[in-house]
């Protein structure tokens, strides 16, 4: 085994499972996210070398997250105008990211799930993104920041909105009060 | 004391204030109403998603078809610049030679035969984490289901050569659920097969032909495999948890054949 392979699996690898927890929130397939993370992982592989600093978790993930970007330029050119949700920060964020699905799409493709999976999911994929980083991941904010490439700030703001759209989602599904989510 | 920012209140929630503004963050919400409820609100938010949410896994096909590929990466060439130049490398073709069938299977499958020839890694540790990996599908894992050493030990007599120490060491939270019997270094091999937690662990016995083993800890593609020999039997247990994870099942077991010894 090569020094660079064994630092990999020793540093990288361990992060496999993130990885594509990510791929799989923000593809929302199964083969997507796959194909998503076969990139990445070999993106990875290549770039690890070059790595300044960063720690592998993050750094990881935002090659996933552009690996995600990336496949979506391809499979769709044309994305439809930002959903005026993720305003506050559309100039900083990819146009693939923000806020473009169709709600009633999404809830056909929804797995039969838990509601909060499906309430999740139902979310634009920038908002779908902070939440997974935050609360499935447990990423601080500034290394948030460096998944996604945006000011603290703004991770801060995207954060809030999207909890209040998460709980707001939720109440809508089980058509109950602001305080039905537990 | 005016309201603090909202988003002050969820980076209180999610612990990213310093010590002196969380103080001054919680004092107004001791008095506010309006702000405890969103830190309420939010927290709930916060422990829910946590709590329910999936986190998706990979299956451990495809988390070995993964590392299959990134196998042939990194043997396709040592250290690829990009993927045409790797495209262009006999070895590349050669590799994607099991997978140029059409139909996913095939390319899976091809996947999983990637995973073993590395010309400089032992022959049987490419068997080993093959069969390890393969015993992960569905209905290849276990032959003989049971938590009775008295039911597994008595089975590999009548399906194999080699007599392997059986045992359940649920207090030592490494469950016997059963074995099998599979193929290692082209001979039949007992498979006794535990669960450490979420973790399958399977405990491989052939007949030691005095051939050298690897080192005691391999690991390769994510697994750990750890190899000893005792009496007449090789032995190699392989699994995904970590090495003193599985060191401390093969320890058990080295002292069990040892103890079976001097029977």
């Amino acid at each position: 085994m090569t020094d660079k392979r064994h630092r990999f699996e020793q540093e990288a690898l361990p992060h496999l499972d993130a990885a594509y927890n990510l791929a799989r929130w923000l593809c929302r397939s199964t083969t997507d996210a796959e194909d998503v993370v076969q990139e990445a992982l070999l993106l990875a592989y290549r770039r690890f070398d070059t790595r300044r600093g960063a720690s592998a978790k993050p750094w990881l993930l935002a090659i996933v997250r552009n690996c995600y970007l990336s496949s979506v330029r391809r499979t769709a050119p044309r994305e439809r105008l930002t959903d005026p949700l993720a305003a506050d920060d559309e100039s900083m964020t990819p146009r693939a990211l923000v806020s473009t699905d169709d709600p009633e799409r999404a809830l056909i493709e929804a797995d039969q799930a838990r509601t909060v999976d499906e309430a999740l999911g139902l979310l634009p994929a920038d908002y779908r993104e902070v939440l997974v980083l935050r609360e499935l991941e447990e990423l601080s904010y500034r290394e948030i920041a460096t998944v996604t490439g945006v000011p603290i700030g703004t991770v801060m703001s995207r954060l809030a909105r999207a909890r209040a759209a998460l709980k707001a989602r939720w109440s809508q599904a089980v058509g109950g009060t602001d305080d039905a989510l537990p | 004391m005016p309201c603090p920012d909202p988003l002050l209140v969820h980076a209180y929630v999610d612990g990213e204030l310093d010590a002196e503004s969380a103080v001054c963050i919680e004092q107004h919400l001791a008095g506010c109403v309006a702000c405890e409820a969103l830190r309420r609100s939010m927290e709930s938010v916060r422990t829910t998603v946590a709590s329910e949410a999936t986190y998706h896994r990979l299956t451990p096909l495809r988390r070995a078809a993964l590392l299959g590929t990134l196998d042939r990466e990194i043997l396709g060439t040592g250290e690829p610049r990009n993927i045409r130049a790797r495209r262009a490398r006999g070895s590349w073709q050669y590799w994607a030679g099991a997978a140029s069938g059409a139909v996913a299977a095939a390319v899976v499958a091809g996947s999983l035969l990637l995973l073993m020839p590395r010309p400089e890694t032992s022959a049987v540790v490419n068997d080993l984490v093959g069969a390890h990996v393969r015993s992960l599908l569905s209905n290849h894992l276990i032959d003989v289901e049971s938590t009775d050493r008295h039911t597994v030990k008595p089975w590999f007599a009548g399906h194999v050569d080699v007599s392997p120490p059986v045992a359940d060491f649920a207090q030592q939270d490494y469950r016997l659920v059963g074995g099998r019997v599979d193929y290692v270094d082209g001979r039949r091999a007992a498979v006794v097969v535990y669960r450490h937690g979420p973790h399958t662990i399977n405990v491989f016995a052939w007949p030691d032909s005095g051939t050298r083993l690897p080192t005691r800890i391999v690991a390769r593609n994510g697994y750990h495999l750890v190899f000893w020999k005792s009496g007449s039997l090789a032995f190699c247990a392989v699994s995904d948890t970590a090495v003193d994870e599985l060191l401390g099942l093969t320890r058990l077991l080295e002292a069990m054949t040892v103890a079976d010894g001097q029977e």
